[in-house]
Order: C-alpha cells, then sequence, then structure tokens
C-alpha cells in the first residue's frame, strides 16, 4: 500500500470522521422501549370494565401557534376576556414547560406521543413524515372515534389518512395573518352543529406569523388575541348548547420569544399557555398558574378520553384534573400511569433514585388492593376510604413524580467509555497532524500488510481489555456501529505512532524567523476564536467574533503595507521579491520602490503613498468595505437577529428593486466568470433570474423549468471543462518547442483549467440555490473571494506573509461568508426550501445533498477559489497542497477542543441548544473540507488519467 | 541657575502623565457615577477628549515657554515661528478632522451603524481620534501620522501610546456581544472605556518609568 500526498489527507480525514461518528452514537438519545412491569395482576375482574370509559364525549383541542404565557394565564391585563373569567373558578390554567427546540412538528409530536425527542430524533426526522410511534391519535382512531382537523397542515403530513374531515393551511406564507385563522374558523359552525365527530382540533397561525412580521407588541397582537377569545367563547356556547360532556383544551404548542420569533430556548420562547375546561368537572381548584410539562398534558387527555396512554410518553397526569374522576377510577388511572411510567424507564435502563420509585409503586399497589378490598366487602364508612383513597394516589403520584423527571431530564444518557475513546482518538490524531506541521516530516509512504495485521492485533487486545473494564458500553456490541468506527480509528493512529518513530526529519536551514505582526494577529486571533467557542453567548454569536477578526485581518494587512513600505522594509520586500519570483509578478507600481528607496529622505508624503503598494491597499479596502455591507446582510445569531437588515429591506421595497438587486449579482457574476465559456455562464444566470421572475405569468410551476435547465447546463459547462482541459495537453505539445515542454508540465496546467470550469459550475449551482435577496450576495460573496484570493496570493510572493498564514486567512473569510449568508450555529436557519429547487418528486437524498450546498456553499467556494487562483499562478503539487492540511489542522484543532468542551460540559444548562447544535455544525464543516480534498485529489487524479491516456496516444 | 531649568524641563513631563491620569480616572469615575446611561456618557466623553487635547496645547505652550525663557530666543526668530505657526495650526486642525472622519468610517467598517447611532459612533471618533492621533499631531506637526506609521515600535512613548489607545478599543469590542445585558455594554461605551484604559495604562507606565529611571539621568545630568 502506498499513501502519499492527498490521499493520506484523505483517509485521516475518513479517519477522523469515523471517530466523530462514535462520538455522536456516544451521545443519541436512547430511544425507551417499554417493558411491562408486574403489577401482581390483583386487578382481574375487579375495575378493568371502567378503565376505558370515556369522561367526556366530545373533546376540542385549539392550539394557538405560539401563544405566550403573558397572553392567558399570567397577565395583569384583560386580553382574552372570556377566557380570563373562566380561569376564575371553571377552568385549569397552567404554564406549560415545553422542550427545545420550540418549532412547531417536534413540539406537536411530543403533546400527541408524549415523549420529548430527543436532539438526535429531531435531526433524524427533520422533515414530516407520517408518525408511526404510538400517539393519542392513533390510538383516538383505533378506539372509533371521528377526528376532525382544520388548521397548520404540518398535522396532516404527520397523520395524512387519520382525519375523518380535515383543511390544512398553509404556514409559509407568514405576511397573512387573517386569512389563515379566518379559514379555520369557517369550519366551524358547522362543526358544531353537527353531531359528527367526537375529537376537534383546531390548529390557529395567525398569532404566530403576527409575532415574526411584528413582534409580541405589535398593535395587531390585541385584536387576534380578542379574536381567538371569540372563537373560543363560540366554542364554548355551542357545546353548552348541545348539551354533551364536552372538554376543551386551549394551549400553545410553544412560547414566543420577545423579538418575536421561536426556535430557541429562552424563557419566553419555552413556557406557553393551557387552559383546560368542561362542563363536566364539578368543582375547580384553582391552580395559580402551575408550571407543569407539555407532556403531562398527553396523558391527561388520553385518561379524560378514555384511551390508554401512548407508549413512549413520560409525562404524568395533572393531579387537579385527575381529582375530578371518583375515587375507584382515580386510583385505577393513578396506578395505570405511574406502571406506564415504570415500565418505560425500566426499558430505558435507568433505575430511578436508586430504585425507590419500584418500591412506592409496589407499596401503593399493596395498600391500592386492601382499600379495594374493604371497599367491595362493604360501603359503609365511606369518609375513612376515601382519605385512604387519596394516600393510594399521594403515593402513585409520587412514584410518577420521580419516574417523570428522571426520565425527562436523564432521557439523554451518555456512553462515556465511547465518548472519551473518541476524544482521545481526535486528540492523538490532532497531536500527530501538529507535529508533521510544525516539523515538516516525510512519513515514508510505505505501509506493508505484517504493520496493519498487528496494529489490529493489538487494537483487539485493548479492545477486549476495554470490554472487560466497561461492558455494558456501546463499545462491548459488535452488532452497533460504535467498536467498529473506533477500531478504523484506532487501527491508524497506531500505524501513525509507528509512522512517527521511522520518519526522516528534514533539515530545515535555520531561517531567522522573525514573526510579524501579521503573523501574531493571526495567530492569536485563530486561537482566542477557537477558544471563544467555549463560551455559550459567544458561540450564539459566532458571526461577530469572526466579522470582527476579518476586518481586523484587512486593516493589519492595510497598516502592515503602509508602514512596510516606508522605511527599511521596504527595500528588503523588494530583495525578497527579486530572490522569489523574477519573471511576471513585478507589476509596475511595485518596480518604484527599489529606485525610490535609495533617496528616501527628502520625500512628501503623496510620494511616498505612491511608491506604497497601493494598488493592493484599494483592493484591500474595497473587500473590507464588501465585508461592511454583506455583514449587514442577513442578521444572525440571536440577539440581534430582530434587526432590520438589507435582506429584509429587498423584500419589502417590492418587486422591482428586487429584480434590480438579482440583476446585479447576476451582472458581477458574468463579469467574474467571463472567461470560463461565457454563453453557457449567461444560459445559467439567465435561468437563475427566471426561476425567481416568472415572465410567463405561472405561478404554480416555480421556475422549476429554468432551475432544471440551469443543472443541465452546468452539467455541460462541467464536461465542457473535461474535454478543454484534455485538449490542453495537445495544444501545449503542439505549440511549444520541445525544449520548452521539458520546463513547462502539461499536467499541472490540466488542473488549472479543470479547476476554472469546476469552480465555475459550483459557483453558479450555489448562486442557483439561494433566495431571490441573497443572489447579490453571493455574487459579493464571489467578489471577495476574487478580490481577496489574487490579494493574498500577490502578498504571499511578496513575502509579506508566509504561506500558511494566507491559508488561515483564507480559513477565516470562509467562516465569515458562511455566516453573511445568514447561517447561524442553530438549526432554524437552514433554508429548507433550496432542496426543493428544480426537483419536483420527494428524493431525500438529492434534497439534503441541495440543502447541504446551500447552506456550506458559500464557504467551500472561498477555499476552491483560492486553491484554482493558486494553481493558475504555481501548479508546483507540494505548494497548493499546503492549505489544505493548514486547513484542516485548524479545524481539527477547533474540533477536537470541541469534544472536549462537550464531553466535560455535558451537564450544562445549553447542552442541547447551543453545545450540541454547534458541535454538529462543527461536524458539518469537517466534512465541507474532507469534500474540498476529496475534489481535489479526484480532479488531480482524472488530471493523471487524461496525462497517461494522451501518452498512450 | 542650573537647577531650575532642569526643573522646569521635567515639570510637564510629570504634569503630563499625571493630569491624564487624573483626567482618565475623573471621565471613568463619572461614567460609573452616571449608572452608563448613554445620554449623560457620550457629553461626558466628549467634554473628556477636548480637555485632553486642551491640556495637551497648554502643556506644549507651557514647554515652549520654559525653553524659550531658558534659552532666550531672539524676537525676530519668534516672530518667524509664529508666522510658521499659523498654516501649521490650520494644517493640523484640517488633519485632526480627518483623523476623526478616519476613526469613525472605521468604526463603521467594523460594523457600527451609519445611520442609527450616529452620535455614539462619533463621539467614538472624537475620544479616540483626539487621544491617540490628534496629540501626537499636536506634539510632531502636521507630518506626525507619517512619523507614526514609520517608525512604528514601540520605544517611542507617543508611539506606544497611540498603539495602546487602539488595542484598547479594539479589544473593547470584545464584551459587546456576550449576553450579560449591563449597561455599560451599550456600542460605545466598551470601546472608549477600552481607549481609556489605553491611555491610563500607558500614563501610569511613563509616570513609573520616570520615577524610576528618569531620576537618575537627570541627576547625571545636573552634575
Amino acid at each position: 500500500m502506498k499513501l502519499s500526498g492527498l490521499s493520506h489527507l484523505l483517509v485521516e480525514q475518513l479517519v477522523v470522521v469515523s471517530a466523530l461518528l462514535a462520538y455522536l452514537t456516544g451521545i443519541v438519545s436512547v430511544r425507551p422501549q417499554p417493558s411491562p412491569v408486574d403489577d401482581h395482576t390483583l386487578f382481574d375482574g375487579l375495575l378493568r370494565k371502567n378503565a376505558s370509559d370515556k369522561f367526556v364525549d366530545k373533546t376540542v383541542i385549539v392550539i394557538i401557534d405560539a401563544l405566550r404565557v403573558d397572553h392567558l394565564v399570567r397577565t395583569s391585563q384583560t386580553l382574552m376576556s372570556h377566557m380570563q373569567d373562566l380561569m376564575k373558578g371553571s377552568a385549569y390554567g397552567y404554564v406549560v414547560r415545553t422542550a427545545t427546540p420550540t418549532v412547531t412538528l417536534p413540539r406537536i409530536k411530543s403533546l400527541v406521543t408524549g415523549s420529548i425527542p430527543g436532539f438526535m430524533d429531531v435531526i433524524t426526522n427533520f422533515g414530516a413524515d407520517e408518525l408511526l410511534d404510538d400517539n393519542l391519535i392513533h390510538r383516538w382512531v383505533n378506539a372509533g372515534r371521528r377526528i376532525y382537523f382544520f388548521g397548520d397542515d404540518t398535522w396532516l403530513k404527520m397523520f395524512p389518512k387519520h382525519f375523518a374531515k380535515s383543511e390544512g393551511v398553509f404556514s409559509f406564507f407568514v405576511s397573512d395573518f387573517t386569512e389563515v385563522d379566518r379559514n379555520v374558523t369557517r369550519h366551524l359552525p358547522s362543526a358544531l352543529s353537527s353531531d359528527d365527530w367526537d375529537i376537534l382540533i383546531l390548529h390557529y397561525l395567525g398569532l404566530d406569523h403576527i409575532g415574526h412580521l411584528e413582534g409580541p407588541m405589535s398593535s395587531l397582537m390585541g385584536p387576534k388575541l380578542i379574536e381567538m377569545d371569540r372563537v373560543l367563547f363560540d366554542i364554548q356556547k355551542g357545546l353548552e348548547r348541545k348539551g354533551h360532556k364536552y372538554l376543551v383544551l386551549v394551549c400553545g404548542d410553544h412560547g414566543m420569544s420577545d423579538a418575536g420569533g421561536h426556535g430557541g430556548s429562552s424563557h419566553s420562547e419555552t413556557t406557553t399557555s393551557a387552559l383546560l375546561f368542561s362542563n363536566a368537572f364539578k368543582y375547580i381548584r384553582d391552580t395559580e398558574g402551575r408550571e407543569v410539562n407539555q407532556v403531562d398534558l398527553t396523558s391527561t387527555l388520553s385518561f379524560l378520553t378514555g384511551v390508554g396512554i401512548p407508549e413512549g410518553n413520560v409525562g404524568r397526569p395533572l393531579s387537579e384534573v385527575m381529582s375530578q374522576f371518583d375515587m375507584e377510577r382515580r386510583m385505577m388511572l393513578h396506578h395505570n400511569a405511574a406502571k406506564q411510567l415504570l415500565s418505560i424507564a425500566h426499558g430505558s435502563g435507568l433505575s430511578i433514585n436508586h430504585d425507590s420509585a419500584n418500591l412506592i409503586f409496589e407499596e401503593a399497589t399493596q395498600l391500592h388492593k386492601e382499600v379495594l378490598k374493604k371497599l367491595h366487602k362493604d360501603s359503609t364508612e365511606h369518609q375513612y376510604k376515601e382519605a385512604e383513597a387519596e394516600r393510594v394516589c399521594k403515593f402513585y403520584q409520587e412514584c410518577q413524580k420521580q419516574a417523570s423527571e428522571t426520565l425527562t431530564s436523564k432521557l439523554q444518557s451518555y456512553d462515556i467509555p465511547t465518548i472519551c475513546t473518541s476524544t482521545v482518538a481526535v486528540i492523538m490524531i490532532l497531536t500527530i497532524c501538529v507535529w508533521r506541521m510544525c516539523t515538516g516530516a516525510v512519513l515514508s509512504d510505505m505501509i506493508n500488510g505484517a504493520t496493519v495485521a498487528w496494529c489490529a492485533g493489538f487494537t483487539l487486545l485493548a479492545w477486549l481489555l476495554s470490554c472487560a473494564a466497561t461492558s455494558n458500553s456501546n463499545i462491548c456490541h459488535l452488532q452497533r456501529s460504535t467498536p467498529w468506527l473506533l477500531t478504523v480509528t484506532v487501527i491508524y493512529i497506531m500505524l501513525m505512532i509507528s509512522q512517527v518513530f521511522q520518519a526522516r526529519i528534514p533539515s530545515v536551514p535555520q531561517k531567522n524567523k522573525s514573526l510579524d505582526m501579521v503573523t501574531y494577529f493571526l495567530l492569536i486571533g485563530s486561537g482566542f476564536y477557537s477558544l471563544s467557542l467555549l463560551g455559550t453567548s459567544l458561540v450564539e454569536e459566532e458571526h461577530q467574533t469572526i466579522y470582527f477578526l476579518v476586518t481586523s485581518l484587512h486593516f493589519c494587512l492595510i497598516l502592515k503595507l503602509l508602514s512596510g513600505s516606508s522605511g527599511s522594509s521596504g527595500s528588503k520586500l523588494h530583495e525578497r521579491e527579486n530572490l522569489l519570483f523574477e519573471e511576471t509578478y513585478i507589476s509596475q507600481t511595485e518596480e518604484l520602490p527599489l529606485r525610490a528607496t535609495k533617496h528616501s529622505d527628502g520625500e512628501t508624503f503623496i510620494q511616498k503613498l505612491r511608491r506604497s503598494p497601493y494598488k493592493i491597499i484599494l483592493l484591500l479596502s474595497i473587500s473590507v468595505t464588501l465585508s461592511r455591507v454583506m455583514r449587514s446582510w442577513n442578521s444572525t445569531g440571536d440577539k440581534w437577529k430582530h434587526l432590520e437588515d438589507i435582506g429584509d429591506g429587498i423584500r419589502a421595497s417590492g418587486p422591482s428593486i428586487l429584480a434590480f438587486v438579482v440583476l446585479f449579482g447576476l451582472v458581477i457574476t458574468i463579469f467574474l466568470f467571463s472567461q470560463s465559456c461565457l454563453p453557457l455562464v449567461l444560459i445559467v444566470c439567465g435561468c437563475i433570474f427566471g426561476r425567481h421572475f416568472h415572465w410567463r405569468g405561472e405561478s404554480y410551476n416555480d421556475g422549476l423549468f429554468e432551475a432544471q435547465i440551469a443543472y443541465l447546463m452546468l452539467i455541460i459547462l462541467f464536461v465542457y471543462g473535461l474535454l478543454k482541459a484534455g485538449l490542453v495537453t495537445c495544444k501545449a505539445h503542439d505549440s511549444k518547442s520541445q525544449m520548452l515542454s521539458d520546463v513547462y508540465d502539461p499536467e499541472e496546467d490540466k488542473i488549472s483549467v479543470l479547476l476554472k470550469y469546476s469552480h465555475a459550475a459550483a459557483c453558479l449551482l450555489c448562486l442557483l440555490l439561494q433566495r431571490a435577496d441573497n443572489v447579490s450576495l453571493i455574487s459579493l460573496v464571489f467578489l471577495q473571494n476574487y478580490i481577496m484570493s489574487s490579494v493574498l496570493c500577490k502578498l504571499v510572493v511578496h513575502g509579506i506573509i508566509t504561506k500558511k498564514m494566507a491559508a488561515v486567512a483564507v480559513n477565516w473569510l470562509g467562516y465569515a461568508h458562511f455566516f453573511y449568508q445568514g447561517n447561524s450555529n442553530s438549526l432554524t436557519t437552514v433554508d429548507i426550501s433550496a432542496g426543493f429547487v428544480g426537483v419536483s418528486s420527494y428524493r431525500p437524498v438529492i434534497h439534503g445533498t441541495l440543502i447541504a450546498t446551500q447552506t456550506f456553499g458559500a464557504s467551500f467556494l472561498t477555499y476552491l477559489n483560492y486553491l484554482s487562483h493558486m494553481i493558475s499562478k504555481d501548479a508546483q503539487k507540494e505548494r497548493w497542497q499546503q492549505p489544505l492540511y493548514v486547513w484542516w489542522t485548524i479545524r481539527l484543532a477547533t474540533v477536537s477542543l470541541y469534544l472536549v468542551n462537550v464531553t466535560f460540559q455535558r451537564h450544562h444548562l445549553f447542552i442541547w441548544s447551543v453545545f450540541t447544535p454547534k458541535l454538529l455544525y462543527e461536524g458539518a464543516h469537517l466534512l465541507v473540507l474532507c469534500f474540498l480534498t476529496a475534489f481535489m485529489w479526484s480532479v488531480e487524479k482524472i488530471c493523471t488519467v487524461l496525462e497517461v491516456s494522451y501518452r498512450f496516444e | 541657575m542650573i537647577t531650575p531649568r532642569g526643573a522646569w524641563s521635567s515639570v510637564p513631563y510629570f504634569t503630563k502623565y499625571i493630569s491624564s491620569l487624573v483626567l482618565g480616572i475623573g471621565i471613568l469615575v463619572y461614567l460609573n457615577h452616571s449608572e452608563y446611561r448613554l445620554e449623560a456618557c457620550l457629553p461626558a466623553l466628549r467634554i473628556y477628549s477636548l480637555l485632553a487635547i486642551v491640556l495637551q496645547v497648554g502643556l506644549l505652550f507651557l514647554k515652549k515657554a520654559a525653553n524659550e525663557e531658558s534659552i532666550g530666543i531672539s524676537s525676530s526668530r519668534k516672530a518667524k515661528n509664529k508666522s510658521y505657526k499659523v498654516s501649521d495650526v490650520f494644517l493640523i486642525f484640517l488633519l485632526s478632522l480627518c483623523c476623526v472622519c478616519g476613526v469613525h468610517i472605521v468604526a463603521v467598517l467594523y460594523g457600527a451603524y451609519i445611520v442609527e447611532n450616529f452620535e455614539a459612533t462619533l463621539t467614538f471618533s472624537i475620544v479616540v481620534a483626539s487621544l491617540a492621533l490628534v496629540r501626537p499631531l499636536i506634539c510632531l506637526g502636521p507630518r506626525a501620522l507619517q512619523i507614526l506609521l514609520e517608525r512604528l515600535n514601540w520605544e517611542e512613548d507617543l508611539d506606544l501610546q497611540t498603539i495602546a489607545i487602539f488595542v484598547g478599543a479594539w479589544l473593547g469590542a470584545l464584551p459587546i456581544p456576550l449576553d450579560w445585558d449591563r449597561p455599560w455594554q451599550a456600542w460605545p461605551l466598551t470601546c472608549c472605556i477600552g481607549a481609556i484604559f489605553g491611555e491610563l495604562a500607558t500614563s501610569g507606565y511613563f509616570l513609573i518609568k520616570s520615577f524610576i529611571i528618569d531620576p537618575i539621568k537627570w541627576k547625571n545630568k545636573s552634575k
């Protein structure tokens, strides 16, 4: 086996990815499988008969999207007067605490299944597929209830064939806040008058839309709440008129942040109001706005409607509501609830308070049995039995409380051995990487089978030892993927360690390494940037850090150029320049210093300014201005996300301005890529424009045709690049004389041609997937890429910064470009709509690829642009591969720091809302680098193949 | 006859740093006292920067006067100096305005708002420009910026002070994104305070340096 150059880097990256995957398997939530608890089968024949009796006939569930706590339950004003009157003695009001992420889909899931989807679950089923887990809707349908549903169409995606009658409204048109609710309410009179339903579910979106657009302080808020109040009042009156036993549950699926959005984990987002009222309730004890969990509503609902609790439920029934049942029934239901919770706890392998919950359950069951026996023997002494029953319920509630609390807090279990092993593995790879980078050691390329076998043997031994120590870890289950992923990693590390001892360290001539300002700045900045990720608020506002660093980098370079161009360093600069590159790089402006420095005493300021490399300074100033424009294009993060940005302004100012902005962006793009087959680029740009603005007036077509044409054109562009690269050799050999072709390696020129075309294709693909108002932003990103890669290459040539430092600077730019697009470290900013560009049917892989391309495209293209610029100037293999190593080392350092951080802070309050999403994003950035390396590797290989085939001819 | 001359020349040296220390601590105490309300802080910061400039000019004149008194320049040369100075003063004034504009532009490029918070950004640029750039302009004349750019080393007092103030203002931006929600995290305050800290640090450093090192030199000289 021979590993050299990029192949080695690629293998290393794959190894790190497998270590990261192993890490993730260590924190993935366990979906609890209930294992039944023995309840001594004492109730046979005693009480089964009324366990499934329903308490109410008609159930109405009204979900008001993004209902805040201070809209209903805890408010000093009268916003919803009827409901607030009800709360004073005929309804139960609760403050409901929801889990994160506070997005509608997982919250509805949580409400109907009673489980809290773990963070990883949210990712694995990002889209709204049909819900297959046991849930309330299934149970209602199985029990023969007829369900009517009107409202948010997310429900219809989850339950496509469960509702007897339904109509969905779309939640995408956020600017609509009256029609969307009227479409729900208009079904109400007919539904209330008919008798064909048992469950009626309404999901109102208007409030959420107002929040998204204008925030919770909007003047539209009051009327909307009054409208909701009116609807609820009508429902109550309608139900009263019919005289059935009814139950109405009013609740929000999540809250609304003070800025108006949701999705995060602030207090106002994770709390919402809930109100329960019924004509079957006899006496109401005031709950005083008690705080309960969202999942508690599930089991309460399932008892009130007389269906069993869904299997995965982790909530406990609300004790106030349960007190409405008669004594016998209440004990039974509490028993069932406790049993269900314990079984799920057993199933997920948690021991609750050292099994005290189990003990309480057994005691309570015994007591329960005795009370039942007494009750059946004689029905005197009613008071005494009431008290006994109360005690039994208290016991059961205590048991439920312990089980539920443990389940909700510790549903996430960590596999410590897996986590630690993979963290250590990544750190070791990082060490090897840094060592390689610093010493410039050349690892021997040859790896023979015997060494691999030895390493595998040692890995087996280590595995046996570790399994002897920790037998219940994931590592020891060979059916799971964890041990195999880790095996790959460990074998690689062992191989590398054996290589390290054999490596020959080239004796680098000790240069006088005087680190200058820019180098210090870049190094300290990178270190600071990595360290800043340890704080939660700095992770949320990471874009601020990187914008700050990028702007500072620009000023640092400008300052360096200004001060370096005067005085003694100017001549030094020129000496180096002469030494390094004689032929092409001395443009007219930089030729001046040599002559000027010799008599630099009696000069005016203007003269000095002129002889400084003002062209580079001008380019840098343009670039820094571009940065400023782009950073205010999409405000992102957490604290200042709500602020108005340029993108909002463009969207709000009407279609003609938008069209103008898009055109502006496309013109820039056409100018940038005019060198690479202009007709194709023009067609693609036309398609991009046509996708956003339909001149044929068909709105439902949605630019599908244009997008597909654009895809086709991009493929043609890539193939054209391949052909062109294939032709280059012939031309080079034909035109140049034999003598020249010795120096002039045709293969390297091929790489640059191929890269030019594939880079153009990738850029246009990325542009195609953007929202209309982001098209110009991405073109500006391309422009900045172009400016900065040429500036950095020039600076490297002049020896002002080293190659490695230029790579670090490009890395920062890549990060910044990621955030300019409006991305953040929270999952809420991923733009799902990009996945459906030009795709009419549902193909998850394609959607995923397109979404990933849209999200990470900007930073990928930054790297690619720098590489292709470098190669076009100087295609020496060792030189252009160096940036890849630098980026990889920095990324690896950040990731390993982050793994350590997550491992140590796994009990931190924000672990699920901040740290884990960031870890996922870090992993994704790592994958971007992997993809880049694979891309460069394949480009290199293609060129070799082309070369070989040519030589055979 | 020698002693008063030495005393005269060394007096501005001490007074400059002591007075800038006093001024800096004063403004910090005032900011703290006003509980970082912007409407109180911004005028105070502007007044502070004006005072710093006035102090510099005053000290310059004091020094000049002391020098002239001790050396005894002839009246004709004095007149020449003055005529030279009028254009200079005008140039310095213009350059100072340019510096304020320049710092303002840099602040905007760093992400400050263009229209909103204009007053805050302007105050920041006045503070930083007057502390870091206008004072060297007054000391070194219209060529100061060029001189600063050219030599840019740590040994010179003026350069060190300029660098420290810029670095202080730069570091002052770091606490802004933190979610502590304190009043002093508002936009220009952290950066201004950072710049003032830079000023205080260098003043303190020079003061200590002059007490430790200079007395020996001075004694040597006077002997």
